[in-house]
């Protein structure tokens, strides 16, 4: 291997991805700008206009170019260390031992370029905090080396066993059977932000578009409402599909001796590993579609997760209970079919989540919808409804069972979600009581991990001091390392 | 080497909820009345300006109404701070820290000191003029899993803090 122990600059080709990055920057920034002079420039010539767009490129290329000169990096037998920036200097050291993930991802634009972008993760930062352009086989080799620094100084025969690949079937069960309301939502998002830019470069745009469209709908035809949702829907499940395609292509999952090797991605691909002992706990979600064809979305929570940026998740689409099985078996040799003790959520928080989720948020918003609606303000009486059904479902799945090694937490509302984690990986427990609880003899019991918070809501309270005491029996009395 | 896995029974572990939890010092109740007396001021004169301002509020009746509901919200927050802080206490244990607070929410939260990461002593200004400070104690867990207890003598924190500091390093 390469010495990468001096002061050294990304390859030159690096350039070419730092620019493209830089333009895009100012592409998000100015588009609204730049739509004007494409419009106006119609009309007649604007001199204005045509310096700015000559300037902005000017400056990408500028940017890029010292971004690149002031960029250098090194990895020593202890740390990576990075220096960047010209008018504030930042250095950052990262001891490789505090490395929990390594990724490399490979973006189209890297291809072009011949790149992959190395990215290092540590415990508390929100998003990868070291990110470094390197040639492929270079990243590779870097990785590699990190990774046998970070984990454990003995080497260990690395032979790689493959676990799971995604088929073009699967890629389809996936994309067809994943959530389409969250889609909605998104796409609705991006509408919004759409308008809110597109309102400044419109002359003539009518501030109050929103509101005449809402009155529009609330005026037209139930036939009207139905085909526009349902066009809608079209449109999610369509935009799911691509969506899931684009993420999980030549998606593939190994196990090492180190950790599980995760790659994946067509346009820009990824490849991540996980070390065995920095994984927190485990879930697994599914939803009754995906239960009937065996497909579960399984995820890793490692140390930080719960500030991680939702792309530098570890979530893994299985196809077989197999497969689930052996993944969950890294974690825990000895999980067992039925757990022992478990405890239901007492039937109050249905009531109690219904009258503050769903009756009292209904009756504050129906009074300026009776007077601006009228009648159709009886539509409020669906959030209740959906309240109810909501905490109805979460009540009748939710499901907290242990065993003296092991936390099996089942819960969901319209898919399951289970969890399972160790005793020894809990950081701190605690019983909390509302009011109403504390008359009801029932408590939440919050146990937080390194890789999130898992709560038990409304169980008795003698319940939530036996668990707080057992947790706290088996992390002080364990020798096993939680990290 | 023999393996053995016997049977724990739970009614003989040690009771987080038995433990005897010393209450934080009066003088902490001070500091938090120092911080409302300064928001309530902040908020009355706010309330004076509208008032001032706007010609609707210029009857007897009115300001008579706005005075009376600002006098129970200003009479309920001192009640509930001074409730909250009554609740506000903690216990040292040989292998964990205790912290209960909280009245219209009650809460009983416990650290293992084999899983803190760090843990500083703090105060601010009306803490320090009063010769109380607070210990924060942070673990993996992130923000919600993290410990702060207030109304500590900076003696009585220091030496909290240095056990902890022990504990850790043995465990």
């Amino acid at each position: 291997m390469k010495d990468w122990g001096e002061f050294r600059r990304q390859p030159f080709m690096a350039i070419g991805q730092i620019l493209f990055k830089s333009v895009i920057q100012l592409i998000k920034i100015f588009w609204p700008l730049i739509l004007i002079f494409l419009v106006k420039a119609k009309g007649g010539r604007d001199t204005i206009g045509e310096t700015i767009l000559i300037i902005l490129p000017v400056l990408a290329l500028i940017k890029a170019i010292t971004d690149f000169l002031f960029f250098r990096f090194r990895i020593t037998n202890e740390e990576v260390q990075v220096k960047s920036g010209i008018f504030s200097r930042k250095q950052i050291t990262l001891p490789l031992h505090k490395i929990q993930t390594v990724h490399i991802n490979q973006t189209w634009i890297q291809k072009i370029f011949n790149l992959s972008e190395l990215a290092f993760d540590s415990p508390g930062s929100e998003k990868a905090e070291v990110t470094i352009q390197l040639g492929k086989v270079e990243a590779e080799e870097v990785m590699a080396f990190v990774l046998r620094k970070s984990t454990a100084s003995e080497t260990v025969e690395n032979k790689e066993q493959l676990i799971s690949e995604l088929s073009f079937k699967d890629l389809l069960k996936l994309g067809l059977t994943s959530n389409h309301f969250e889609t909605l939502l998104i796409l609705f998002g991006l509408f919004l932000s759409f308008l809110n830019n597109i309102k400044d470069i419109i002359s003539d745009y009518n501030e109050n578009l929103l509101e005449d469209s809402t009155n529009k709908i609330i005026e037209s035809s139930i036939l009207f409402i139905i085909m526009g949702v349902f066009a809608i829907l079209i449109l999610s499940v369509l935009v799911s599909l691509i969506r899931t395609t684009l993420s999980y292509i030549n998606f593939r999952i190994t196990k090492t001796a180190k950790g599980f090797s995760i790659s994946k991605g067509l346009i820009n691909s990824s490849q991540k590993l996980i070390p065995f002992e920095k994984v927190q706990f485990l879930s697994w979600k599914t939803n009754w579609l995906r239960k009937t064809i065996s497909m579960y979305l399984f995820e890793f929570h490692t140390i930080g997760d719960k500030e991680v940026k939702n792309n530098l998740k570890i979530k893994i689409p299985v196809t077989s209970e197999l497969v689930l099985d052996k993944l969950a078996k890294s974690y825990s040799p000895d999980i067992p079919e039925q757990f022992s003790s478990n405890l239901k959520v007492h039937s109050s928080f249905l009531y109690r989540s219904t009258l503050f989720f769903g009756i009292l948020p209904s009756l504050v918003l129906s009074i300026p919808l009776f007077m601006f609606a009228k009648e159709k303000a009886l539509l409020l009486l669906l959030i209740p409804l959906y309240a109810f059904l909501y905490y109805w479902l979460y009540n009748r799945k939710f499901l907290f069972s242990w065993t003296s090694n092991l936390i099996n937490i089942n819960t969901g509302v319209f898919g399951n979600r289970t969890v399972i984690l160790k005793w020894e990986k809990i950081q701190s427990v605690k019983i909390s009581q509302s009011l109403y609880q504390q008359r009801k003899y029932l408590a939440d019991l919050v146990i937080s991990t390194a890789g999130g918070t898992i709560t038990a809501p409304y169980i008795p309270l003698e319940a939530a001091r036996e668990l707080q005491n057992f947790a706290l029996f088996k992390v002080e009395s364990s020798s096993e390392n939680w990290q | 080497m023999q393996f053995l896995n016997p049977d724990i029974d739970i009614s003989t572990l040690p009771k987080a909820e038995d433990s005897k939890l010393v209450p934080v010092d009066e003088r902490y109740h001070t500091v938090l009345t120092y911080y409302q007396v300064i928001y309530w001021i902040i908020f009355f004169v706010a309330t004076l300006v509208v008032m001032i301002l706007n010609k609707e509020f210029h009857s007897w009746i009115m300001a008579g109404i706005t005075l009376l509901v600002f006098t129970v919200l200003c009479y309920l927050n001192f009640r509930l701070t001074f409730l909250n802080f009554k609740n506000k206490a903690y216990a040292i244990r040989e292998h964990d820290i205790l912290y209960q607070t909280g009245w219209l929410r009650k809460s009983l939260h416990v650290c293992p000191y084999n899983r803190i990461q760090h843990c500083s002593v703090d105060a601010g200004v009306f803490e320090r003029n009063l010769g109380i400070s607070k210990l924060k104690i942070y673990n993996a867990g992130g923000k919600d899993s993290d410990i702060v207890i207030p109304g500590l003598t900076p003696e009585e924190a220091n030496s909290i803090r240095e056990l902890i500091i022990r504990k850790n390093q043995q465990e």
